[in-house]
């Protein structure tokens, strides 16, 4: 059952049967560092935007993607002043209400207002030059917006006001009914109310003060036939199941909370779920192979029906593009999730082998690093195209399959710093990664590896031959005979040099007295084509 | 090598940290030392930094004005400051001033996973207390518990504006909170400077802070019904001491008046000129919540 991506994205928030778990990264202020843009230039400019945002569709393989991740947005048409910052969305700087300004001085936003423009025509021309993708339009969450109002007197007047924090609540409430449909009418297909800050309270001042207007707020999205997310971060698992009580489609949490936590409440709901690959120390500090298992770690937690497969929030500014890429590039690809899923916690991988001498033998040796050829096709494929010609080469060649399944096959496969299976490795050395190479290709790398070995066998028949003499010394000619005899039978190729000076016996401390005296000197070629390091010289000179 | 140790100041909004930091900086323990501040503000942009009192010390002050501090969105912002101070800086001390909102008990997890704990360890997390709003905040956000629930040490601030008995009181809140931790008064952040020294930093494991202390909550009262001013006066009196705040509008049948409760005591009770329905917040503690609920209800129920 194949299905378009903005399908599999509407099909998973209504909790229905897809192909796969889709893949929604929350690119906000990211997508700037995609194009080289601060993210003051890029959140002003709906060209930097647009451009900003197709760059990362075309990069990271998304199912959806949100048009901005800006909870400011609403903030500074109310004249909440804005601190901007070039990696970072901006930060609200005042509060209207505890600046002088009455509630009734504050309208809800006009489709032009501040910058609303701006993000609704990105979402148009999104929508239009990607007809095929989940979009998602995310206002900022009655609870955060209040708080941007108010500033954290909010917390106080909980308890001191409580009905003029209901109003606010309640204005808060209309504008995001507003700008939903605003999103909507610009062709979004979920509207996110991202509420961060209900972190901070407990499921009782939830239930009063946020359920009643998110509530409210849902039911407009759904009577507009779109369908909702409730996004929050931090440490707000008390409220999981006062937010699903709210009658979002799906939910969405980072890092902080457990996903089969949510899961366990929102499916019983009839609420989907969604989140949350770590933002810093897998996505920003982490490598691809983090980010990969990060993700998929999230999905086998997740299960594959109601979840949708994201970033814990907002995307860092620098979050290295290779790991989102890695991500995109795997939750396509069954195979690539099955060796993500292989390669268990490298750090449990301590052990290497010492493999500076590997492949020294007479034979050729191919390790072919697999998942398993028994369950996997390309590992098949790959180890059967070495087994068919290792014949010809008649006991030459031998072939060995490591199965990554295994931890001895493992600590191997990083020893060989091979990263991704199947991988062909001739002698030791990684020949051909993620590729089944053809008949006549892989014939011709084991002919030169065979080639090598003779070039580095003769490399070591070559030796000198001194023959140390007195200048008056009869003995001296019957030895020379005997050499270049030898020399001949054997077809040897051995310089030989003659020294008669007293030093030359003193170098190698012997006496001129003890002519004549042979020594030989035999070459081991240690590297070529290549500066060897200072301290592997020390090593070969110690060897002596 | 060794390690720098951290200073960490946390308490709600309005606690008087920034005061409090003021005067550690006066103190001649910092004041010799190569020190970093790092103030992290949440909704109150560039007002902190400025406060910071930069005669005193030779400190370098960095500020963080995004989100909470330890909050995950500013968790890199944290961190660049960290990874500058070990290169570059290498101060002798940091004094971090948490954001007000701050969960305080992720800072050591981040140290820990981002591979610093080599170079920075916390020596100790103290916590300020605003003695005039902290047992209203107290039900109400969920940090101003798990600051307490973190903190090695408690200083009370603002003690000069509370009388004895709500002192105590607010002591024993506190303690049901962190039944061991050490408690100081003071008033405009004045912390006693044997305190830097005379505490070390337990580490707790994350702590689940899922809900509000189960012996303290809030319940919301709104009704049109009139009230009757006797029955108000006997649920006040029922609930007695467990009754630690309550603030809102009652309408009775003389008309509406405001009223104010500290600790079971009617403390404030002003007739208001518009005519309004009920409308208040209770704060119980130690007592069981559907009873105080129960209470509240007849009282609005039984004259109709």
């Amino acid at each position: 059952m194949k299905i378009s991506r903005q399908n599999r994205v509407l099909r998973a928030t209504r909790c229905e049967k897809i192909d796969r778990t889709p893949w929604v990264p929350f690119i906000g202020c990211h997508a700037g560092a995609l194009i080289g843009k601060t993210a003051t230039e890029y959140l002003q400019n709906e060209d930097f935007m647009v451009k900003g945002i197709q760059t990362a569709i075309d990069k990271y393989n998304p199912d959806g993607i949100p048009i901005t991740f800006d909870l400011q947005l609403e903030a500074e048409t109310f004249g909440c002043e804005l601190s901007w910052a070039d990696d970072n969305p901006p930060a609200v700087a005042s509060h209207p209400l505890i600046d002088g300004k009455n509630l009734s001085d504050l309208k809800i936003p006009l489709p032009e207002d501040g910058r609303i423009g701006i993000v609704m025509n990105t979402c148009r021309r999104i929508r239009k030059q990607n007809p095929d993708i989940a979009l998602y339009g995310l206002i900022t969450g009655p609870f955060t917006l209040a708080l941007h109002l108010l500033g954290t007197k909010i917390f106080m007047d909980m308890f001191d006001a409580p009905d003029d924090v209901e109003k606010i609540l309640d204005f808060c409430r209309q504008t995001g009914e507003a700008i939903s449909k605003y999103y909507i009418d610009a062709g979004a297909d979920i509207i996110a109310v991202v509420d961060p800050m209900t972190s901070q309270i407990g499921p009782e001042q939830f239930h009063e003060f946020v359920t009643p207007h998110a509530k409210k707020l849902f039911e407009y999205i759904r009577t507009s036939k779109k369908l909702s997310s409730f996004f929050v971060c931090g440490h707000a698992q008390q409220n999981i199941e006062e937010m699903c009580k709210c009658r979002p489609d799906n939910i969405c949490v980072d890092e902080n909370i457990p996903l089969d936590y949510v899961r366990d409440i929102s499916l019983p709901m009839q609420v989907s779920f969604g989140g949350n690959i770590p933002l810093t120390s897998v996505l920003l500090l982490g490598s691809e192979t983090d980010s990969q298992k990060s993700a998929l770690s999230c999905m086998e937690r997740s299960g594959k029906e109601g979840f949708i497969l994201a970033p814990g929030c907002d995307l860092p500014y620098a979050t290295p593009q290779k790991n989102l890429e890695a991500i995109g590039k795997m939750i396509d690809d069954v195979y690539q999730q099955d060796v993500v899923k292989a390669m268990t916690d490298e750090a449990n991988v301590c052990d290497t082998l010492n493999m500076t001498e590997y492949g020294q033998s007479d034979r050729v040796i191919i390790d072919i690093i697999t998942l398993d050829s028994e369950a996997c096709a390309p590992c098949q494929y790959m180890v059967e195209a070495v087994k068919a010609i290792t014949p010809e080469f008649q006991g030459v060649v031998e072939w060995r399959e490591h199965k990554i399944k295994h931890q001895q096959s493992l600590v191997f496969m990083t020893s060989l710093m091979v990263k991704n299976v199947p991988t062909i490795c001739i002698d030791g050395r990684i020949t051909f990664v993620s590729r089944i190479p053809k008949r006549d290709e892989m014939i011709a790398a084991i002919q030169k590896r065979i080639i090598e070995k003779m070039r580095t066998k003769i490399q070591r028949r070559k030796a000198t031959l001194i023959i140390l003499r007195k200048r008056d010394d009869e003995l001296f000619q019957k030895t020379r005979e005997n050499v270049d005899l030898a020399i001949k039978e054997l077809g040897s190729e051995v310089e030989v040099l003659i020294k008669d000076d007293d030093n030359s016996f003193y170098a190698y401390g012997l006496s001129p007295l003890q002519s004549p005296a042979v020594v030989m000197a035999k070459y081991n070629v240690k590297s070529a084509r290549k500066v060897p390091d200072v301290n592997i010289i020390k090593e070969w000179i110690k060897g002596i | 090598m060794e390690t720098i140790p951290i200073y960490l100041l946390t308490g709600f909004l309005g606690a008087g940290k920034t005061t409090t930091l003021n005067h550690l900086l006066t103190l001649d323990f910092f004041k010799k030392r190569e020190l970093v501040v790092i103030i992290n503000e949440f909704g109150t942009i560039g007002i902190d930094g400025p406060r910071v009192n930069r005669s005193e010390t030779r400190h370098k002050l960095f500020e963080i004005n995004r989100g909470s501090l330890f909050c995950t969105c500013t968790e890199k912002d944290f961190l660049k400051i960290l990874l500058e101070m070990k290169e570059k800086i290498r101060p002798d001390a940091i004094i971090i001033e948490a954001s007000g909102i701050a969960e305080t008990g992720d800072i050591n997890r981040l140290i820990i996973d981002s591979g610093l704990s080599d170079f920075f360890e916390i020596h100790c997390n103290i916590c300020v207390v605003d003695a005039t709003n902290f047992i209203k905040l107290l039900p109400m956000v969920k940090s101003v518990r798990s600051q307490v629930v973190f903190a090695d040490s408690v200083v009370i601030n603002k003690c000069d504006l509370i009388d004895e008995k709500e002192l105590k009181v607010l002591k024993k809140v506190i303690q049901s909170i962190n039944p061991k931790i050490p408690i100081d008064n003071t008033v405009k952040g004045n912390i006693n400077s044997m305190l830097i020294n005379s505490i070390s930093h337990n580490i707790k494991e994350k702590a689940f802070i899922d809900k509000p202390p189960e012996n303290i909550y809030s319940i919301t009262i709104r009704n049109s019904i009139e009230i009757d001013r006797n029955t108000f006066a006997n649920a006040i009196l029922e609930i007695g001491k467990n009754l630690l705040r309550l603030k809102g509008n009652i309408k009775f049948s003389t008309g509406t008046k405001f009223v104010e409760v500290i600790n079971g005591e009617l403390v404030n009770e002003e007739q208001i000129s518009e005519q309004k329905n009920t409308s208040f917040v209770a704060i119980g503690w130690k007592i069981n919540k559907a009873k105080m609920k129960e209470i509240f209800d007849r009282m609005v129920w039984c004259n109709n």
